[in-house]
C-alpha cells in the first residue's frame, strides 16, 4: 500500500515536473535560406544537439518522403535509434536557392547550457553535409545570423 | 500527328546525341567496345575529360565498370585528377559499389586496397557488400571483404543480415552455405520476423521456396506480402500466389507491420487484375488504408495504366479517402497519373475541390505534374505508339470543367504562379497566363512570384517574364527585402555574370 502511495506520488511528481518544462518552453521562427545551387531539392533536419554533442530532439524535418532519411545519416541513426513521431514537424523539402519558414519550439532550459541547434543536410546524388549550420544556443548566438557551409546560404532565429 | 510523333523523336534523339558527343568518356558504347589503356589515353588525349559525371552522378568509371571494361582501362581511368576510391557517384555510391555489384573481383581488391571505405553506405541503403550478393562472383567478393573488416553478422534495412537478403536470389543455396560458415543460419529472421523464406517469396522461385521448407525454414503470412512486392524489374504469376494460400495456407488476408495489404502492392503494378480478383474473392479488405493512409486505390492511380485503377473503382466505399498527407486518388492522379487516370476518377464523383494538409488545392499538384522535357522523358517508349499530348493542359481543363476555381490563391496565400517559377521554365507560365491568377498576390511569408523567382532564377527569362505581365518591382518581404535584393544574392546569378538591374 506505502509503495502504491509512493509511485502515485513520484507520478503526480512527473506530471508537475513535465508540465512546467512544457510551459517553459518558446516558440522561434526560424528563416532558412537555401544558396542557389544546382540540383535537386535539399532534405534538412534541425535538431537539438546537448553539450556533449549528442542528438537529443528532432525539431523539425524538411522533406517528406522516408526513402530519403537514411540519407542524412547521422541523424538517421539516431532516428532509427529511438524511432520518435516526426509527422507534425515535417514539412516538404527546399529547392535551391528557395527559403523555408517554419516555427520551432525549443525548452527554455536549454538556452545558454551548452546546447546547439544542427541543421543538416543532404541533396541526391550530391554531398552530405552533417552540420550545414550550427547555431550555438545563447542569447547571442540565437539573434545572429548564421551562414551556412553546405547547401543553406544562412539560417535567421526570431522569439515569438 | 503520326509526322510529329516522328520529328519530336528525331529532335529527341539528336538532343540525346549533342549531349553525348560532349564527351565520349561518357557515351556506353565507347566502353562497350572494350578500349585499352592506350584508347583511353588517346580520348583523354582529345580534350575528353576523365572526371566529369553526367546530371545523375554517373561519370566514365561507373559506365566502364558497368560494361566491363578491361580492368587495365578502368584502373587507370580512376587515378586521373578528379576521381578517386572516395568521390561519390549516383546515388552516393562509391566505385566499390559498382565494382562488387558488377562482380569484378580484381578491382574490387584494387579498390580495397587503394582504401576505399568498405562500409559506405548509399543514398539508398546499399552497402559494397549487398551490392555484391546478386553478382556472379558473390561468394568470393564477400571474402575480400570480410578479410577488408567488414563484419559478417552485420544487420542492415530492417535488422536484415547478408543471408536474409541474398537467398532469393541464391538458387543452389552457395552463398547461404558460405554465410552459414561465418556465423549466420538460414534460420534468421529480421525485426519483423521475416524468414529467408518470406524473402525468397519476393522472387517466387517455388523450387527454392520448398527446398528452404525441407530445411526447416518457416513460411510466415508476411510472405505473402512481399510475394506482392515482387522484385525490382518482376512482379509473381498467379501460381505463385496459389501455392502460398492454397497449399502452404498462408493468410490471404495478411497486413505488414507497415499496414499495407497485398493490393497497396498490386495496385502499383501493370497487368495485375487477374491476381486482384484472385484475393478480392479471397475477403482482402479493399478499403484498408496502410500506415500513411494511403489505400490500394490511391496507389493505383499513380499507375501508368488504368487496369487496375477501374476495378478497383467498382469496390472501394470511399474514392475520396485521403492519405495523411491529405491526398485523394485524384491527387495523387493528377501529379503524376495519367489523364486517362484523373478523367475516369473526375467520372466516378471524386472531389475536385480536395485539399492536402496544407490547405493546398488540386492546383498544386497540377503545377507538380509538369515536366519539361515530357518528350525526352521516361513517357517516350511507353507513349511511342500513341499520338502526343499535352498532359498539362488536358489535365487543367479537366480540372476547370469539373469546377476548380485555379486562379485562387491556396491557404497560405501561395498562387499557382508561385509554384510555378519554380520550375524555371516560361512555357509552363505561358500554359497559365488565361487563368488570370493575381502575379503580385503575396504569401503569408510576404513572398510575390517574383520574390520566389529572383531567389531560385538560373537566368533572367522569368524574371523577364513576369515582369513584362504585371509584377511589380517594389513589393517588399516581411524582411524587407525587394526582389532586386533577393536576386543580388542569388549565387546563381552572379556566378553567370546575369545583371539584375532590371529588378530595380
Amino acid at each position: 500500500m506505502k509503495s502504491l502511495i509512493k509511485t502515485a506520488l513520484t507520478g503526480a511528481f512527473i506530471l508537475l515536473l513535465s508540465f512546467q518544462a512544457t510551459a517553459q518552453s518558446s516558440k522561434y521562427k526560424c528563416m532558412l535560406q537555401m544558396s542557389n545551387y544546382v540540383g535537386e531539392g535539399a532534405y534538412v533536419v534541425v535538431s537539438l544537439i546537448n553539450a556533449k554533442g549528442e542528438y537529443e530532439k528532432t525539431l523539425y524535418v524538411m522533406g517528406d518522403d522516408k526513402k530519403w532519411y537514411s540519407s542524412l545519416k547521422e541523424w538517421n541513426k539516431f532516428q532509427t535509434k529511438k524511432p520518435t513521431n516526426i509527422s507534425a514537424i515535417t514539412g516538404a523539402s527546399v529547392t535551391g536557392g528557395d527559403r523555408s519558414i517554419t516555427t520551432i519550439e525549443i525548452d527554455n532550459t536549454k538556452i545558454n547550457s551548452g546546447y546547439k541547434l544542427r541543421f543538416e543536410s543532404a541533396v541526391e546524388d550530391q554531398k552530405y553535409h552533417i552540420s550545414d549550420v550550427e547555431i550555438p544556443l545563447t542569447t547571442a548566438g540565437i539573434a545572429e545570423k548564421t551562414e551556412g557551409k553546405g547547401y543553406i546560404r544562412y539560417v535567421r532565429l526570431s522569439k515569438i | 500527328m503520326k509526322k510529329k510523333l516522328f520529328i519530336s523523336l528525331a529532335l529527341a534523339t539528336s538532343l540525346l546525341a549533342t549531349a553525348q558527343q560532349k564527351n565520349s568518356l561518357l557515351d556506353q558504347s565507347f566502353w562497350k567496345s572494350s578500349p585499352d589503356v592506350a584508347a583511353l589515353k588517346a580520348e583523354i588525349a582529345k580534350g575528353n575529360n576523365p572526371a566529369e559525371s553526367t546530371r545523375n552522378a554517373f561519370d566514365a568509371v561507373v559506365y566502364a565498370i558497368n560494361s566491363d571494361a578491361p580492368t587495365e582501362t578502368i584502373k587507370y581511368l580512376i587515378e586521373q585528377p578528379g576521381n578517386s576510391v572516395s568521390k561519390p557517384t549516383h546515388d552516393n555510391r562509391i566505385y566499390l559499389h559498382w565494382a562488387a555489384g558488377k562482380g569484378n573481383l580484381e578491382l574490387v581488391n584494387y579498390l580495397i586496397a587503394k582504401g576505399s571505405d568498405i562500409n559506405l553506405e548509399d543514398s539508398h541503403g546499399s552497402f559494397p557488400i549487398t551490392a555484391a550478393l546478386y553478382s556472379q562472383n558473390n561468394i568470393a567478393i564477400c571474402e575480400a571483404l570480410f578479410k577488408a573488416g567488414v563484419d559478417p553478422k552485420k544487420k542492415y534495412r530492417d535488422g536484415a543480415n547478408l543471408l536474409l537478403l541474398g537467398v532469393s536470389n541464391d538458387k543452389d543455396l552457395s552463398l547461404s552455405k558460405y554465410l552459414e560458415t561465418k556465423g549466420l543460419s538460414l534460420k534468421d529472421t529480421d525485426n519483423k520476423g521475416n524468414t529467408a523464406f518470406n524473402y525468397t517469396a519476393r522472387t517466387g522461385n517455388i523450387p527454392l521456396l520448398k527446398t528452404l521448407l525441407q530445411k526447416g525454414v518457416k513460411a510466415t503470412d508476411n510472405a505473402v506480402i512481399l510475394a506482392s512486392e515482387g522484385s525490382r524489374r518482376e512482379s509473381n504469376t498467379l501460381e505463385v500466389y496459389k501455392y502460398l494460400i492454397e497449399d502452404l495456407k498462408l493468410k490471404p488476408t495478411a497486413v505488414s507491420p507497415e499496414g499495407a495489404t497485398v493490393l497497396h502492392n498490386l495496385a502499383r503494378k501493370a497487368n495485375q487484375n487477374e491476381i486482384i480478383n484472385y484475393f478480392l474473392s479471397k475477403g482482402v479488405d479493399v478499403n484498408k488504408a496502410d500506415n500513411d493512409g494511403n489505400t490500394a486505390l490511391i496507389n493505383a492511380a499513380a499507375g501508368r495504366d488504368t487496369e487496375a485503377l477501374e476495378l478497383l473503382l467498382t469496390k472501394v466505399k470511399n474514392i475520396n479517402a485521403q492519405n495523411a498527407k491529405g491526398e485523394s486518388a485524384l491527387s495523387v492522379a493528377v501529379q503524376s497519373g495519367s489523364t486517362k487516370a484523373v478523367e475516369l476518377l473526375l467520372k466516378n464523383k471524386a472531389d475536385v475541390a480536395v485539399l492536402d494538409k496544407d490547405g493546398n488545392n488540386l492546383g498544386y499538384y497540377l503545377i507538380q505534374s509538369y515536366r519539361p522535357f515530357m518528350m525526352m522523358g521516361r513517357g517516350l517508349a511507353a507513349e511511342s505508339n500513341a499520338p502526343k499530348e499535352d498532359s498539362f493542359a488536358v489535365k487543367l481543363k479537366l480540372l476547370q470543367d469539373n469546377g476548380l476555381n485555379l486562379s485562387q490563391a491556396q491557404k497560405d496565400g501561395n498562387n499557382l504562379y508561385h509554384f510555378a517559377v519554380v520550375k524555371n521554365d516560361i512555357t509552363l507560365l505561358n500554359k497559365l497566363a488565361d487563368l488570370k491568377i493575381d502575379i503580385n498576390g503575396q504569401n503569408k511569408d510576404g513572398l510575390t512570384a517574383l520574390h520566389r523567382a529572383a531567389m531560385i532564377a538560373k537566368n533572367d527569362t522569368v524574371l523577364k517574364y513576369l515582369l513584362s505581365n504585371g509584377a511589380k518591382k517594389d513589393i517588399k518581404t516581411e524582411f524587407d527585402e525587394s526582389a532586386y535584393d533577393l536576386a543580388k544574392e542569388n549565387e546563381t546569378l552572379t556566378q553567370n555574370n546575369i545583371s539584375v538591374e532590371i529588378l530595380k
